[in-house]
């Protein structure tokens, strides 16, 4: 389905071009520019909670939820779990444009087509997408492989970590100026289906396939910026539904059946973003909460970091936490028995960042978790401590 | 002789110091229709925030290569950052459609002559490179 419409959407752009380039001498009007970038890292587990969850020897820490990207306890280096290459090519005329982005990543293994898009600008103001785009659930999601914009060695896992990170469909953005303020606002509309989630790797073992579906999705963002103040809003609605395929872990071996199919159900999504930049300060606080209307849990997660960018180094300690909670006890509806109240993990991240070149640099980052989810909690994944280096670069 | 090499040397130290505390001038085309820009337009303008003038005509930035020393200053006191984490900045809009980083051009030379040649260019340079043909419309002094 993904495949498909990213496919339908190529054609009709490659159409576009060609219909152009064969027009005489408005083929030279057609502007084609290339770009990329990628983050070789290294992980070492120095502790935590020693246990076998799911089919991980732990302690284990989840650094990608969304391509399952874990360090685990063997000795040596990791080196997958958060390695990455992009390529992005674009080609331009007049008012429209076509975007595509490959990324292949360590803890997939594959290279995927993240984003393509075809851009049309209405005007200076307002613009047009269609395609295969990221699901701008938080403010670093558009960024999330590029490791050179982030401050981090990796996204904060607690608030980062969901399942789905793209969408097909249709945006549109406006952008203007009210007094002193920049405003960016974006509305949104599509689906997303993806037959092999990282993210339920995680949950139902590394072996296993478990399909998601995001429908009928519909939000908004609004970015106001101001000088050295950024403030970020945004609201997501949507259907979603999983899809167990096939070998689910039953705690000792891959023996679920396939084709456990949950019942539809609908999420609504609250994100705030406060950033500021003063000075030599960086402040970054991020909070969201997911609402399961019908279902008896929600989800909330937040991160608030502070750095200090001094000549080429930029020292940040960065605080982060996930809570899902039991709005009732009792059943899931059909589904799960419902016998614990809490899931909650919280990390701290020490990082430091140093500017190699205008366009690169390394970072070490030590990141302390702690989990406090209810006994009953399955799977448990237990605290862990991990002492990660990336090279990032773009070009 | 050794008070003579004083006076060499001084003299190549007011030099540098006058080079890397040259004002730096923003200009644009005369027939832009502007006549002043705020810090707060330049920074807009200049970090894809806002691509358009006050007089309503397309606004077209360039930029000096990364490893300019007027690209620093510039950045620097205009925002305080580095070039590194303009190039972060920059990053993360080019990579996601949200904006295109301005123009690339080789010199100062090459800037000027591109706002002489376009009405919608703006371009930064130190102040000693301009010619009546541009105007300027904001300043950046040292600090």
């Amino acid at each position: 389905m993904v495949r498909s419409t990213s496919s339908r959407i190529l054609i009709i752009f490659l159409m576009f071009f060609f219909v152009s380039s064969v027009h005489g001498e408005q083929a030279s009007a057609v502007e084609y520019s290339g770009s990329g970038f990628y983050t070789i890292a290294a992980g070492k587990m120095l502790g935590g909670t020693r246990a076998n969850v799911e089919d991980y020897n732990c302690p284990c820490f989840i650094s990608d939820y969304a391509q399952a990207g874990v360090y685990d306890s063997r000795s040596s280096l990791q080196w997958k779990p958060d390695s990455k290459l992009g390529v992005q090519g674009s080609a331009a005329y007049s008012s429209v444009s076509l975007t595509a982005q490959l990324v292949v990543r360590g803890a997939t293994g594959t290279a995927d087509l993240e984003w393509l898009y075809g851009n049309y600008n209405l005007n200076d103001k307002i613009s047009i997408q269609l395609g295969r785009k990221r699901l701008p659930m938080f403010y670093y999601s558009d960024v999330q492989d590029i490791g050179f914009s982030l401050p981090w060695t990796h996204l904060p896992p607690g608030l980062y970590g969901w399942e789905a990170v793209n969408y097909s469909g249709v945006s549109v953005r406006y952008q203007d100026r009210f007094r002193d303020w920049s405003a960016t606002a974006d509305l949104f509309a599509g689906n997303e289906t993806n037959n092999n989630s990282g993210y339920w790797k995680i949950y139902n073992g590394r072996q296993s396939q478990s399909g998601i579906k995001w429908s009928n999705i519909v939000g908004g963002d609004l970015t106001l910026s101001k000088d050295w103040l950024e403030t970020r809003a945004v609201y997501i609605q949507s259907g979603t539904q999983e899809n167990l395929v096939s070998n689910g872990w039953d705690g000792q071996a891959y023996t679920l059946p396939p084709s456990v199919i949950y019942p539809p159900a609908k999420q609504q999504i609250f994100g705030l973003t406060v950033n500021a930049d003063y000075r030599n300060w960086l402040l970054r606080t991020e909070f969201i909460q997911i609402d399961h209307p019908g279902l008896n849990y929600k989800d909330h997660a937040q991160l608030v970091g502070v750095g200090y960018h001094y000549q080429k180094w930029q020292p940040m300690a960065t605080w982060g936490r996930y809570k899902g909670s039991a709005v009732t006890e009792g059943l899931l509806p059909g589904v799960l028995p419902w016998t614990y109240s809490q899931d909650m993990q919280q990390t701290l991240s020490l990082t430091l960042r140093y500017d190699l070149t205008a366009t690169s640099d390394v970072k070490v980052q030590f990141d302390s978790e702690s989990d406090h989810s209810d006994a009953g909690y399955t799977p448990n994944y237990g605290s862990a401590r991990l002492l990660t280096f990336t090279y990032d670069t773009v070009f | 002789m050794l008070r003579r090499y004083l006076l060499v040397l001084g003299l190549c130290v007011i030099c540098a110091a006058s080079v890397f505390a040259a004002d730096i001038v923003v200009i644009v085309n005369p027939k832009s229709g502007v006549d002043l820009l705020s810090k707060d337009d330049v920074i807009d303008i200049f970090m894809g925030r806002n691509r358009q003038l006050s007089s309503g005509i397309p606004a077209l930035p360039l930029d000096l290569p990364d490893t300019s020393v007027e690209r620093e200053n510039f950045y620097a006191r205009l925002t305080g950052k580095s070039i590194s984490e303009i190039n972060a900045y920059w990053a993360r809009l080019h990579f996601t459609g949200r904006a295109t980083p301005p123009a690339l051009v080789r010199s100062q030379e090459e800037a000027i002559q591109k706002v002489i040649d376009d009405r919608s260019s703006l371009a930064y340079v130190t102040r000693s490179k301009i010619s009546a043909q541009v105007k300027v419309v904001f300043e950046l002094n040292e600090k």
